[in-house]
């Protein structure tokens, strides 16, 4: 937990800057109705590291994610090695461990014009399944928050998010085809796409329904022809509830050939991405 | 390991099941022949399909090829061995409304393994 334990304030405020408002105004009551960087400021001047670094386990399921499901080839391999260095920050049961990296960026602020380097506390869950390996990440900012007060010129990431998957193949850990599991949720009408990208014979092809519209339900002829093709990166949104008027706003991104999913919306139910992943690996 | 007869039983199998696999085999380009297109023709898991597709591959039926994907999912470049894929390809990205050729290097970008049928078993 040196990472955790070592952090600033800077740092701790970017850290809680990740959860939503309301999950951190529930753990921290004293600071309803505070503006939501105020309350990250005012928990991160607490320096309570332990508290923090509980929360952050609590409520990982809540927040913006990317999620790779790596098959095993290799058993041994850690996907640790693809990313930045980290430190562990607890293993709550069997299989689950979270850890705590470091994000380098290079930051250019003005007046006078100056070179920062900012590190970003990354939080990391890995899961290990049998043969299955699933790694999840924060959605990182392009530019980490300034809090400087001095203009901002642009900030450079120096940990290329692309590279990862293909570092990970060299690790033994590519990742795995959930092309089945995820078109098992569509055939059960659990989910629709209003964005489909998917790979035909000798072309890429994508479609983008008007209104938002679902290509299941709106072009039935379409979508029996393209769930037997490889998916790419795709829009899904739950199926319409009445009792959660709201639900269908949080779309999903998966591509299911590579064995990714994206979910970018914050999400209240804890159970929601874990849910989305667990019925996909069930079916796939 | 399946023998080619074999293999081609478990396709034709399958083929007499259902006339609906009739039409997806028949639609399907064996100069293009992805897991997930087996795996959707079989109904069966995806393991299974990598594995008559690699059954296929060491039989001499099919041969492996890679495509390079560049990041919206378009092919770049086509090889027949991930040891001659050169260290960067041409993409496209749309810039204000305009297309514009962007290098990408390979390492950053996704690799899509699919199969062709060897001709003279064809």
């Amino acid at each position: 937990m040196a990472r955790l334990e070592h952090a600033t304030v800077e740092q701790l405020r970017r850290l809680l800057e990740f959860f939503p408002a309301p999950k951190l105004k529930s753990e921290w009551p004293g600071l309803k109705g505070q503006k939501k960087e105020d309350a990250c400021e005012i928990i991160a001047r607490t320096g309570d590291h332990a508290r923090i670094g509980t929360f952050l386990m609590a409520n990982f399921a809540h927040c913006r994610q990317h999620v790779l499901l790596l098959s095993r080839q290799n058993m041994q391999s850690d996907p640790l090695a693809a990313l930045p260095p980290s430190d562990a920050l607890g293993q709550p049961h069997g299989g689950v461990s979270y850890h705590l990296a470091s994000v380098p960026y290079s930051v250019y602020l003005l007046d006078p014009v100056e070179e920062v380097q900012v590190n970003v506390l990354w939080p990391i869950k890995i899961e290990q399944q049998d043969e299955i390996t699933l790694l999840r990440t924060f959605v990182l900012e392009r530019d980490p928050n300034n809090y400087s007060g001095r203009p901002l010129l642009k900030a450079v990431r120096n940990f290329d998010e692309k590279k990862l998957a293909s570092d990970l193949v060299n690790l033994g850990l590519p990742g795995l085809d959930i092309n089945k599991g995820v078109k098992f949720l569509w055939d059960m009408k659990a989910v629709d796409a209003p964005r489909v990208r998917y790979k035909e014979s000798e072309s890429t092809y994508t479609v983008d329904m008007d209104d938002g519209k679902g290509l299941r339900d709106t072009k039935p002829e379409a979508y029996v022809e393209i769930v037997k093709k490889p998916l790419l990166n795709t829009n899904f949104r739950p199926q319409e509830d009445p009792e959660d008027p709201e639900k269908t706003q949080k779309i999903f991104q998966a591509n299911p050939t590579f064995g990714r999913l994206g979910f970018t919306s914050y999400s209240d139910d804890p159970g929601d991405t874990d849910a989305v992943i667990k019925a996909i690996l069930q079916n796939n | 390991m399946l023998s080619s007869k074999r293999f081609f039983r478990i396709i034709s199998d399958h083929l007499v099941a259902t006339p609906a696999r009739l039409k997806v085999l028949s639609a399907l380009d064996t100069q293009r022949i992805y897991v997930e297109n087996v795996r959707a023709f079989l109904g069966t898991s995806t393991w299974i399909a990598r594995q008559i597709c690699e059954t296929a591959v060491r039989q001499g039926l099919f041969v492996k090829r890679v495509q390079i994907l560049c990041p919206d999912g378009a092919v770049a470049l086509t090889v027949d061995d991930e040891k001659a894929v050169p260290d960067e390809v041409q993409c496209w990205r749309e810039v204000d409304g305009e297309l514009e050729p962007v290098s990408e290097r390979t390492e950053r970008l996704d690799r899509l393994e699919f199969y062709q049928l060897v001709r003279s078993t064809a």
